[in-house]
């Protein structure tokens, strides 16, 4: 009886370990797919004001519609403070929207989120106040500034994800070890 | 029963105004806002609003603070309670009008107006950016007038029988319109008529309603919002909104086969020939331009070209005599008589639909 509990508590420490060590390596792969988006939302964003000459409420939910997950969560609800028209200016708005998003973000990347999406911040400023040229200009720099945050955070997923899915049971059966 | 009016300029101006003159604003007299033609902002100046009866400041505790009636006329001192237009109040005046989206409003600004939803235009001027001697953009804008724009429905009912005809016998009979020009200086009612002589004939009478083709290159006849005319224009109008009107007008002759186009302040060279082709293929023009009377008219070389040319049935000519909107005269374009003997008021058969109607000078 006392084995079988052992050996049950030692399965569960690898399992759980091993789940842990997953959640951290597919949260790497999360990171740079989040950034892809981003990246997708802020081409989309460029076609949307440059050509369509949409008007910025509406080209933001375009833009994040076409990119999904947080992209398209933060650029609605930017586009609801913007059209609501009592929050401030574009770049007031994605600030706000960012934090709230900030909140309800994996934990684990909440402390570089402000980082990754400094690039978003400081188009928002500049967002809608010029002609369409200027608009494509400052929406292709962040866009290259978020294309190079998005490399690296493939570059560190790659070699990430195999570390740690390995890690987590490696781990798991060293404790399990110990234990017993 | 009390009769309920809507508040066109709470519903429609006050979301586009910067907090503390949308506060103003709500705070003035009902019969005051109702009767509001025109709320100005100027940059580190007070707001203003125009109503028929005069000019005043708007103050933040609702009272209007008239300009010609005591100290304030003549006077450079601004009444304390007057509302300012700092500049974070104009900052925010401008992301309201623009909707934070100054790159899809290129035309509108180098224009010099912005339509708000409802057809309402923002007259706006600053410095003008200039590219190859043409106005491209505005910059660092000073000043910003909202034109409130009302339905009248029944306001060219005096007008009907001058510019409409029946032609064949009383049993089958159908109708046909003279092409006409109203003239007038600016606020004295020519889109206003314009629009109802616009729904009166794409309604009709007795059936005879015609097909309506309406240019409205400022978006202030139909007032489209997302493609839908924000204003009554009748079961057989078609719009064709923010185009150019010559080629606007040729687009309609050529894709809705009107029997009426409808266009508003023309007076580029464009306009003649489209007119002139617009009256070559059998379609009546009804349009409106800026003049103060013909000989005005006759002083603005594109303009006296499309009356040289005789490609209006029908003139009439507006002005504030007996209040806005006073037809001050219908002439007979190819004789020159006079078909009025006195001017009149023009009358609005009901103003339920937007408020304030009857404070407009209409009877």
């Amino acid at each position: 009886m006392r084995v079988a509990l052992k050996i049950a508590g030692a399965a569960l420490t690898i399992i759980s370990s091993g789940l842990a060590g997953l959640t951290v390596a597919c949260s790497y792969r999360t990171h740079a797919r989040e950034l892809a988006g981003w990246v997708t939302a802020l081409a989309v964003l460029e076609t949307e004001i440059s050509y369509g000459l949409t008007k910025l409420g509406q080209a933001m939910r375009h833009a994040g519609q076409s990119a999904g997950g947080s992209p398209k969560r933060v650029l609605a609800r930017a586009a609801d403070l913007l059209e609501d028209g009592g929050y401030g200016s574009a770049g007031d708005c994605i600030s706000k929207a960012l934090t709230e998003e900030t909140a309800s973000c994996s934990f684990l990347w909440s402390g570089k989120w402000r980082e990754d999406l400094e690039a978003v911040v400081v188009l928002g400023e500049a967002l809608g106040a010029s002609d369409s040229a200027d608009q494509a200009r400052h929406i292709s720099l962040a866009s290259r500034r978020l294309e190079r945050r998005r490399q690296l955070a493939e570059e560190a997923a790659t070699v990430n994800y195999r570390l740690w899915s390995a890690m987590g049971f490696l781990i798991g059966g060293m404790v399990a070890i110990a234990l017993i | 029963m009390r009769r309920i009016v809507r508040d066109l300029v709470a519903e429609q101006i006050c979301p586009a105004l910067p907090p503390r003159a949308r506060e103003a604003v709500k705070a003035l007299p009902d019969e005051v806002r109702q009767s509001l033609t025109e709320i100005r902002l100027r940059r580190g100046r007070p707001a203003m609003g125009v109503v028929p009866e005069g000019d005043f400041y708007l103050s933040s505790d609702g009272q209007p603070l008239w300009l010609d009636r005591g100290r304030a006329a003549f006077s450079s001192e601004i009444p304390a309670s007057a509302v300012m237009c700092s500049e974070d109040e104009w900052d925010a005046a401008m992301r309201l009008v623009t909707e934070c989206s100054i790159y899809a409003l290129e035309r509108e600004l180098a224009a010099g107006y912005i339509t708000l939803r409802g057809g309402h235009r923002v007259g706006l001027v600053g410095r003008a950016v200039l590219e190859g001697g043409r106005i491209r953009t505005q910059r660092e804008l000073s000043a910003m007038n909202f034109r409130i724009a009302r339905q009248i429905i029944g306001a060219a009912d005096s007008i009907m029988p001058y510019i409409v005809r029946r032609v064949g016998t009383l049993q089958h009979h159908r109708v046909s319109v003279f092409s006409t020009l109203i003239l007038s200086g600016p606020g004295y009612g020519k889109t206003t008529l314009l629009r109802d002589i616009a729904r009166q004939l794409s309604y009709g009478q007795d059936g005879t309603g015609l097909m309506v083709g309406v240019v409205d290159e400022r978006s202030e006849i139909a007032a489209c919002s997302g493609g839908i005319p924000g204003n009554d224009l009748g079961p057989r109008a078609d719009v064709i909104d923010s185009c150019p009107k010559a080629e606007g007008m040729m687009i309609m002759i050529r894709s809705m086969s009107p029997d009426v186009i409808v266009t508003d302040e023309i007076g580029h060279a464009a306009d003649s020939e489209a007119i002139e082709e617009a009256r070559r293929c059998g379609v009546a023009v009804i349009a409106s331009a800026h003049a103060s009377d013909w000989d005005d008219a006759q002083r603005r070389p594109a303009l006296r070209d499309i009356l040289a040319r005789g490609a209006f049935e029908r003139g009439i000519l507006l002005s504030n005599r007996l209040g806005i909107c006073t037809c001050e005269r219908i002439v007979h374009m190819a004789t020159g008589t006079d078909l009025l003997d006195s001017p009149f008021l023009l009358s609005a058969r009901a103003d339920e639909r937007d408020g304030g109607a009857c404070r407009c000078g209409l009877r």
